[in-house]
């Protein structure tokens, strides 16, 4: 064993990125033409001064080849439930601004402008990013029986990423956006992540190398579509022309309806590759484990795979039906969309049926509930999704509540229940613990999402079917009906309701915090327990 | 490595994979409904690329069964809409007030042409209801029949045409100075000439001298000189509101009607003859006119 991580290849070379990452930022702070520029950039070399730090009086880096790496999967999933908590009380937050926009306070900080992007991002890439990033690191050591790749670089991903994360959420607070949703952050913030990104392609590419089975299990091809994927569309999405090099703002490099398509291009894959690829990972490792049952067919796995990846692809233009695409984009991404809805099936049926032999756990295992009530809203959402793709059902959905009912159906019902899920089974399994400290708190906070989403989908439903048609009445003469401050008026109880919707799953997941500090606290030690790296099967 | 066993509970083979201890596969069939279904979408797809737009070579889009594109739809819809209204709209156009009055079809045209008129324009100053966003907040209440500048369909159009201090060259315009801000009065002044104002309507403020206060109003500042001796307004001076009908644009509060004498009121409203035709202007003031308040 030696001290820190210096004395290791990737320690040095991590070090000579972290002391040019000091330099360049510190220098560009120095220069910064706008205050929050400057802001980002010091930060970014203090934390590069605090790595640099760490690298030389650390704990030693060499990691044990006969153990897996769990340190860096607990530090993963202890930030997955920090943001989690913090995304969805800025949801829920901005769900009471909605019903009552006294709320916003009239200050630029908490107007509804900039929370929503900071919720947005704080759920998909603070919340579910962690937990991908650290289930991704848990699985790929487990099923390929082998030490995770890399001392220091595992732990240069995670406070990377989450440096991102500080970087794009206190940008929105101050108002920067380059006014791409879902891709907000400017130029400097997506180099930085796309630097990040390629040393965690490293390290999941480094580990799978060197696996000792032959087979590479399943949820490992999710997880390599999703990194390697998200690396493409975000920088075919993000390439944007700084106006200079000291400050924040940038151009992007298309225009006009292009853009808006490159835009929902990647708004579609992210949906696609980020929130369904990779959490089908998830569910591939984390359901046959917990139902400790085979997965239900190896065949089901390739063809949907193969024909998701494939399918997802093409259907981004229905998110510009209506608009000035042209006519023969927009059918053709209704179309795939359409012929999307198998695929994504697919996994739902892997998922579910992998459960045959062992649905009397559902009694006895609210984890196991809510892995299974994940996939039936995933099932839900793959369904009604190719439905609003129809351009007839479109031309009443879109631009209402309804779409805002999906994605949530989608993001609360599949990636956040799904992720609960995977976080009770993670828990004791990396901290060494016989079981969680409360089974009946689980069911709790199962509850409690459950009847939360329910709210929060069915008043988004009737809201925006209702507005939907509003914005469509016509009377006798061929005059609109109501005026558009008429529908907005007529939205208001339907967003009490899913403002209380969205209380009860901050509750919920408040009730999660609590169980897990008790569990890794005082719940009893697994005596068994053991990080070694297991031998592959005979 | 491959140990292709039997699963008990379903009679499947597995794969003969297994990982991480107890994961395996099962090898079972794909669903026949699943592949069934996955093939009907797909052969639709294929069929329906066919009938409506979807083939691209080079710059030219290949024709389909319909010749259906979504601009076509609207110009449909916009048509259709046009063929409906055309003859009310030419009437309308061509229509004097008095004919409006007249003419009892017509005017219910030109009421509803109006409420779309006034939904898309008018709503987010003076409400939904045409009563204000909130009582007090600066914005007329459209139905309580208390006009600044008439309630005659007549000035209703001129008012919606013209605007107030719009910076149309016939804007509609007011006088109220800033008693406060030029000095001519002191606080004390403006103290007791607005317990004088209350009393109009039969209220008081505190504190409030209002002897001194009716000099002031008849003197020294001479209010009566817009809003008359008994605050109820000169007919012959528009835009000076009635003091005693206990309506209040600006707030009836004592605390309100001191920041109004002190820093005076400059209400504006566009002028709406650049984005409005005639007929749509006739239209949302018939709307107006209606909703309760028109003379």
């Amino acid at each position: 064993m030696n001290r820190g991580g210096i004395t290791t290849i990737g320690g040095i070379f991590t070090a000579l990125v972290l002391i040019t990452g000091i330099l360049l930022t510190g220098y560009a702070g120095m220069n910064a033409i706008d205050a929050v520029f400057g802001f980002h950039m010091y930060l970014m070399a203090a934390a590069a001064i605090l790595g640099l730090l760490a690298l030389f009086v650390g704990r030693p880096y060499r990691g044990d080849l006969g153990k897996y790496n769990y340190g860096v999967v607990k530090a993963f999933v202890i930030a997955t439930i920090f943001w989690g908590v913090a995304g969805f009380i800025v949801g829920d937050y901005i769900a009471w601004e909605l019903a009552f926009p006294f709320l916003n306070w009239d200050l630029p900080w908490t107007n509804f402008g900039r929370l929503r992007p900071l919720h947005t991002s704080a759920v998909i890439f603070a919340f579910g990013g962690n937990i991908l990033l650290g289930s991704s690191f848990y699985v790929v050591q487990r099923t390929n029986h082998t030490r995770l790749a890399g001392n220091v670089a595992p732990w240069f991903v995670f406070w990377g990423y989450n440096l991102f994360i500080a970087l794009a959420g206190t940008g929105y607070l101050l108002g920067v956006t380059q006014g791409r949703e879902y891709a907000e952050p400017e130029w400097y913030v997506d180099i930085w992540l796309t630097l990040v990104w390629v040393v965690y392609l490293l390290v999941f590419m480094g580990t799978l190398m060197k696996r000792r089975v032959s087979h590479i299990y399943v949820a490992n091809w999710f997880y390599l579509a999703f990194i390697i994927t998200i690396a493409v569309l975000h920088l075919v999405n993000n390439m944007a022309v700084p106006v200079s090099a000291f400050g924040l703002k940038s151009y992007s490099l298309q225009a006009g309806v292009q853009d808006a398509m490159t835009q929902w291009w990647y708004g579609h894959n992210a949906v696609g590759f980020f929130l369904t690829a990779a959490f089908l990972a998830m569910m591939y490792y984390f359901v046959p484990k917990r139902a400790e049952r085979p997965v239900y067919s190896y065949r089901l796995s390739i063809i949907h795979f193969w024909s998701l990846i494939f399918l997802y692809m093409w259907a981004g233009p229905h998110h510009l039906h209506y608009t000035a695409l042209p006519d023969w984009t927009q059918s053709l991404g209704m179309t795939f969309s359409i012929i999307l809805w198998m695929p994504s099936w697919g996994g739902m049926i892997n998922g579910l049926m992998t459960l045959s032999g062992a649905w009397d756990k559902l009694r006895t295992d609210p984890v196991l509930r809510m892995l299974v009530v994940s996939i039936a809203f995933y099932g839900m959402s793959t369904f009604e999704g190719p439905m609003m793709a129809i351009k007839a059902v479109n031309a009443l959905s879109h631009y209402t509540d309804w779409t805002v009912g999906h994605v949530h159906s989608g993001a609360m019902g599949w990636v956040g229940m799904v992720s609960f899920g995977v976080i009770y089974c993670l828990v004791p399994w990396l901290w060494g613990k016989e079981r969680l400290y409360s089974m009946s708190l689980v069911s709790w906070h199962f509850w409690l999402s459950t009847v939360g989403i329910l709210l929060y989908i069915t008043s988004m439903w009737v809201s925006g079917i209702l507005q939907g048609l509003m914005w469509r009445a016509y009377d006798s003469y061929g005059f609109l009906e109501y005026s558009f401050v008429e529908t907005v008026e007529a939205m208001h109880p339907f967003y009490v309701i899913r403002a209380l919707g969205g209380l009860f799953f901050v509750i919920g997941s408040l009730i999660m915090v609590y169980n897990v500090i008790m569990t890794v606290r005082v719940a009893p030690r697994e005596e068994s327990y053991s990080n070694a790296v297991l031998a592959p099967a005979e | 490595m491959e140990h292709k066993e039997i699963d008990h509970i379903t009679g499947t083979e597995t794969t003969g994979h297994a990982w991480d201890g107890d994961l395996k596969e099962l090898n079972t069939p794909l669903p026949g409904w699943w592949v069934w279904i996955f093939w009907i979408t797909i052969v639709w797809g294929i069929a329906y690329s066919f009938v409506y737009p979807h083939w691209v070579i080079g710059t030219k889009v290949l024709p389909t069964v319909f010749d259906w594109s979504s601009r076509g739809d609207v110009h449909k819809a916009l048509d259709a809409a046009k063929t409906t209204m055309a003859p009310q709209f030419a009437k309308l156009e061509k229509a004097s007030l008095a004919d409006l009055r007249s003419d009892a079809a017509l005017s219910k045209f030109a009421d509803k042409a109006g409420e779309a008129v006034y939904g898309d324009n008018c709503v987010a100053c003076h409400g939904t209801g045409a009563n204000g966003v909130f009582s007090g907040s600066g914005y007329p209440n459209l139905t309580d029949n208390d006009w600044l500048y008439g309630g005659k369909l007549e000035d209703i159009v001129e008012t919606v045409r013209v605007g107030i201090r719009s910076g149309h060259e016939d804007e509609r315009t007011n006088t109220m100075a800033a008693y406060g801000d030029d000095k001519t009065l002191n606080a004390d002044q403006i103290k007791n000439v607005a317990g004088y104002v209350l009393s109009f309507s039969g209220n008081s403020l505190a504190g409030a001298d209002i002897a001194k206060g009716k000099q002031i109003y008849l003197e020294e500042a001479a209010c009566n000189a817009c809003h008359g001796d008994d605050g109820k307004g000169v007919s012959e001076i528009p835009g000076a509101p009635n003091l005693a009908d206990k309506i209040w644009l600006f707030g009836g509060s004592a605390e309100k009607i001191i920041t109004s004498i002190t820093h005076g009121r400059k209400g504006v409203m566009p002028a709406w003859d650049a984005r409005l035709t005639p007929a749509q202007i006739k239209a949302v003031a018939v709307y107006v006119h209606s909703r309760g308040g028109g003379k």
